[in-house]
């Protein structure tokens, strides 16, 4: 008996495809993850080699044998670059609620991308869950604008705190319910 | 130095034509063969240096990419292709329509200064800005006319995202 495949059908706008990440972004996701400036407001330590990135694609090549899709690829479709990622916080799994978590490369900032992804990745996220929950550290403010642009609202009561690169921060958090069909 | 010479003319000649191959998928047409391509299909009007038109290419060129790499999901769906109107052929319909002088009838886009809805040759369009875009294609009648789509970047994008169903969130840079 030949087991299950699980896909994730990919999810297109005009410019952008969310689709399952593969072998071949691992330059792209190297250089997300390596990135100072990009890992300022992640949790982890940036990225010191490329294996790094091999190691991370095949963890989530796992998860996705699995049905996970906690992580999937943001594709710029004109370049076909993997321009960075969206997903399920790993942390956040309740009944009908879950969070997004998303980071894209800095060439690829300032250019509408991650307001235009997050919208069209809660659509999908919705048809599953009533409440998602985004968050964003203090300094990352544009984070805040582009949550409050896709429907978000700012929670306070659901604020929380984390340890990046050894500091303690606050995470100001925001979360989108789903409308009500009448 | 020959040899080396040879490397570097083939190493430029690859990157040259690397560099061009995204550009083909969008396929640029003279005045003549606008109302003659199949079907029904977008006319997107540019100029070199019009920095509308910069931003706007690879949206264009992703709307390209989005037909080809699904074509039984996107049967159907209109192609498009270009005009540079900044070319010397082309420069004729780069003009703006104006009622009061012509009196043809009330203009199409923001400020009324176009003339394409119903056109039937393209030497009677008037395009009055970059970037634009018109449709072209059958009547009832099987007359091949033109329709006025969208003007600017926003538009041009709220136009083809709508036309392929695709979320319209987030035209903005």
């Amino acid at each position: 008996m030949s087991e299950k495949i699980h896909t994730f059908k990919s999810i297109k706008t005009l410019r952008l495809q969310i689709r399952m990440f593969q072998k071949e972004d691992r330059e792209a996701y190297f250089d997300l993850f390596s990135n100072p400036l990009v890992m300022q407001y992640l949790p982890i330590e940036p990225f010191q080699k490329r294996e790094e990135a091999r190691k991370a694609l095949e963890k989530i090549a796992f998860e996705y044998e699995n049905g996970l899709f906690y992580r999937l690829a943001v594709e710029e479709i004109y370049s076909k670059e993997c321009i960075g990622y969206i997903g399920l916080s790993r942390m956040m799994q309740r009944q009908g609620t879950c969070e997004v978590v998303y980071a894209y490369r800095e060439a690829f900032w300032n250019k509408g991308y991650a307001g235009e992804a997050l919208a069209a990745y809660v659509a999908f996220l919705e048809n599953t869950y009533h409440t998602i929950i985004g968050g964003h550290v203090d300094e990352n403010k544009v984070s805040g604008y582009v949550l409050e642009k896709c429907g978000f609202v700012r929670k306070p009561d659901l604020d929380t705190e984390m340890t990046i690169h050894g500091n303690k921060k606050h995470i100001y958090n925001y979360i989108k319910e789903r409308k009500q069909s009448k | 130095m020959k040899k080396w010479l040879v490397v570097v003319v083939l190493f430029l000649s690859v990157w040259m034509l690397g560099g061009c191959k995204k550009e083909e998928a969008l396929k640029d047409l003279a005045l003549d063969e606008i109302f003659t391509q199949e079907g029904t299909y977008f006319v997107y009007f540019y100029r070199d240096g019009c920095a509308d038109c910069e931003q706007i290419k690879p949206i264009i060129l992703s709307y390209i990419e989005i037909l080809k790499s699904d074509p039984e999901e996107y049967e159907g769906k209109s192609m498009i292709y270009a005009v540079n109107l900044s070319v010397e052929e082309n420069e004729k319909i780069f003009r703006v329509y104006s009622n009061s002088r012509l009196q043809w009838g009330t203009g199409q886009g923001a400020e009324l200064n176009f003339w394409v809805d119903g056109v039937t040759e393209a030497d009677n369009l008037y395009i009055a800005s970059t970037s634009s875009l018109i449709s072209i294609g059958p009547n009832a009648e099987d007359d091949i006319i033109a329709q006025f789509e969208a003007q600017g970047y926003d538009a041009i994008y709220q136009r083809l995202a709508q036309h392929l169903n695709l979320p319209l969130e987030e035209a903005q840079q």
